[in-house]
């Protein structure tokens, strides 16, 4: 018999070796699903649930407005993405759809019955068309080695460890639960370890399924650096251990490979021409500015603005959509600050935005003298490039509301009301009919306070 | 040497408490104008109302990790949005026929978007008033006039905004609940969160949230409708939509 202080102790090691076998055991079963899984895959009862709630996500997606309808765009997005695919990618339970999402959040994800989405804020960020196939490239392989399905196995064994190995913690002393707390760390490392090797996998095999297209890998690697240029404060930076791998290394091992194993081309690569891919993506672009406004990326709404007017300066549509993007600007640089890019800049920024409502971060910067100054100028462009574009089409309805909308701004009632009413006219069934009829009663309302005082 | 001891072990047993709790609403604010309502007088009165698709997530919490439920959140949707219905016409309320659920905006891909936007809008709106609820109390959130894009005819006094976010447990982790004495492995728990805007101005009108661990998911559930009644108790009833 043990005395009774030895007891504990003995437990402790119990649960110890117990935490550690079970630790291995489960690893061990996560690393050879890794290495077994892209050979030959075969449907289990949970990857068959998964798939069903899979296909109910996408119809969620469709109910609740986030897919991007317009049909130019998706059959250019689908046209690419079908590009790549081979008679082999015929799989089961895959049905390939390329689609574009309503987020200005520069991202693409796929799923694993098929269905590849790249938002509106990857649309609008791609320079050509080569380096949106590169995003498809990249989201064809996880599709197509069943990346969701085996890291979602992996996830659901070390989930169960980690299960188990807190059990065995909560039902021992300190050295047991603070062994049992190591191991559960070290599975949920294990968890995101496996989700970058399938990343990295597909980096590496979409560079390969590009570089037996028209289409260069290089350019794959140019949409990542892309990545790194950041139009806003960037508040929350790279994870130090994310499920991806750092933007950096992806470029090195992608240019690694590149340089090393690629095979050299003998015809020209296609989709490199800016102007044509501006073109096709002008439309979308101008959508994911009011996107992007609306998620407070003024910044990133103003660059956008500017590489459309660049590529075809004679557009109505281009040039209101970078005065709206000006006018929401505001009291903002239109690129970040040096002082807003340090630490203590971004710490700033990040409690503003946690704490703030959108309006109320533009009233508090618009408090001080800089960000007085910097709306100026803003609001002066902006009607630069409103009045620009009333001038080449006289009839741009969206330019007129804009110009009624940045009066507004400005207190300038009057004028404000005949840009509004000037909208009205041209676009009478227009569906913010009624919010502008309320703007210009406001509006005329304090005309006629003005003119009172005035007298 | 015994306080901290003592204090540990009354804060986990209001955990405990807090935990097992069937009901347990957390906070019913409403906007100062709605505060000081009175039929007929001329404070705001809501009489006119329209429930907008709830946004309604759940998981299900078991040994091997959680996993989501996309179909019975589906399924349970349009049984919140039916309590959530119910609960505001127990309160004299007019709810609207909704012409913003998918089927009706099929067809309209503008308004599609437009309800989407307004949604996300709200959303990022949320998680600042969720951080000080009480501020709408003091008036401070708004979504701006942009509501009136799916209040074309005028004829909406308000809309309702339902976030609900649901864990139900697995017999796997219910077993290991009991065997670590944890509730929270054991119940299942759904957090409501309804947000009243005003349909002319965006104003935030009135949000409250309820916890609960009742499991949500029946057909005509009578019992999720007195849940959510309860969390509007404070909102002013409204007067026969007639009078608008």
């Amino acid at each position: 018999m043990y005395k009774h202080s030895q007891c504990p102790s003995l437990c402790n090691r119990l649960s110890l070796r117990l935490i550690t076998a079970l630790l291995s055991c489960f690893v061990l079963a996560g690393l050879a699903t890794a290495q077994t899984g892209q050979e030959s895959f075969s449907f289990g009862e949970v990857d068959l649930e998964l798939l069903e709630q899979v296909k109910q996500q996408d119809k969620r997606f469709e109910d609740q407005g986030l897919v991007y309808r317009e049909p130019q765009m998706n059959a250019y997005v689908d046209r690419l993405g079908r590009s790549l695919l081979k008679p082999e990618d015929q799989l089961e339970n895959i049905v390939w759809r390329f689609r574009v999402m309503r987020d200005p959040v520069v991202n693409a994800f796929a799923m694993p019955n098929g269905s590849i989405y790249v938002h509106t804020g990857l649309l609008a960020r791609m320079e050509n068309e080569a380096q949106l196939v590169g995003v498809l490239a990249h989201e064809i392989i996880h599709v197509r080695n069943r990346h969701t399905y085996l890291s979602y196995r992996s996830y659901r064994k070390k989930m169960l460890a980690i299960n188990l190995i807190g059990l065995a913690g909560a039902y021992t002393g300190m050295g047991g639960w603070g062994a049992s707390m190591v191991a559960q760390f070290m599975l949920g490392i294990s968890v995101i370890g496996y989700t970058r090797e399938l990343e990295k996998e597909a980096d590496l095999e979409g560079a390969q399924l590009m570089a037996a297209s028209p289409y260069d890998p290089k350019a794959m690697v140019a949409a990542f650096e892309s990545f790194l240029h950041k139009y806003e404060v960037d508040l929350h930076g790279e994870p130090f251990y994310g499920d991806h791998p750092k933007t950096k290394d992806r470029v090195a091992y992608l240019n690694e490979w590149i340089s090393k194993s690629a095979p050299k081309r003998e015809t020209e690569s296609a989709g490199l021409s800016k102007e044509d891919y501006l073109k096709n993506a002008s439309e979308v672009t101008r959508h994911d500015i009011q996107l992007a406004i609306d998620a407070g990326l003024y910044r990133t709404a103003t660059t956008l603005g500017k590489r459309l007017v660049a590529a075809q300066p004679e557009l109505a549509s281009n040039l209101t959509a970078l005065a709206d993007a000006y006018a929401a600007l505001g009291p903002r640089s239109p690129e970040p600050l040096a002082e807003e890019k340090t630490g203590q800049g971004k710490k700033e920024a990040r409690k503003r935005r946690n704490k703030l409502t959108l309006q109320e971060e533009e009233r508090t910067l618009a408090a001080t003298p800089a960000g007085k100054e910097r709306q100026t100028a803003n609001y002066a462009e902006a009607e630069k490039f409103y009045n620009r574009a009333t001038q080449l089409e006289s009839n741009y309805a969206l330019a007129w509301r804009g110009l009624g909308e940045l009066y507004e701004k400005q207190s300038r009632p009057q004028q404000s009301v005949e840009a509004y009413s000037k909208y009205l006219e041209l676009q009478p069934a227009a569906m913010d009919r009624l919010m502008i009829l309320r703007r210009v009663r406001a509006q005329e309302s304090k005309t006629a306070t003005n003119e009172k005082t005035d007298k | 040497m015994n306080t901290p001891l003592s204090l540990a072990r009354f804060f986990l047993s209001l955990l405990f408490i807090i935990l097992l709790t069937p009901v347990l609403t957390m906070g019913q604010r409403l906007h100062p104008k709605l505060k000081e309502a009175k039929p007929g007088g001329d404070k705001l009165v809501i009489n006119r109302v329209v429930v907008l698709p709830a946004q309604v997530s759940l998981t299900k919490d078991g040994m091997k990790g959680s996993e989501p439920l996309e179909k019975e959140a589906a399924a349970a949707t349009p049984i919140i949005e039916n309590a959530v219905a119910k609960a505001l016409t127990a309160k004299k309320l007019t709810v609207l026929d909704s012409h913003f659920t998918p089927e009706a905006l099929q067809n309209d891909e503008k308004l599609k978007y437009a309800a989407a936007d307004l949604r996300r809008n709200y959303d990022e709106l949320l998680a600042k008033v969720t951080k000080k609820q009480k501020d709408v109390e003091k008036g401070r959130f708004s979504l701006g006039d942009q509501v009136l894009l799916l209040n074309q005819d005028d004829n909406i006094d308000a809309f309702i905004f339902v976030n609900a976010a649901g864990q139900r447990k697995s017999g796997g982790k219910k077993a290991l609940g009991w065997m670590m004495l944890d509730p929270s492995m054991i119940l299942p728990t759904y957090f409501i969160k309804i947000g009243i805007i005003d349909a002319r101005t965006g104003d935030a009108l009135a949000y409250t949230q309820v916890r609960t661990t009742y499991d949500i998911g029946k057909e005509d559930d009578k019992k999720l409708v007195d849940i959510l009644a309860g969390t509007l108790k404070k909102l002013p009833s409204g007067t026969p939509a007639e009078k608008k």
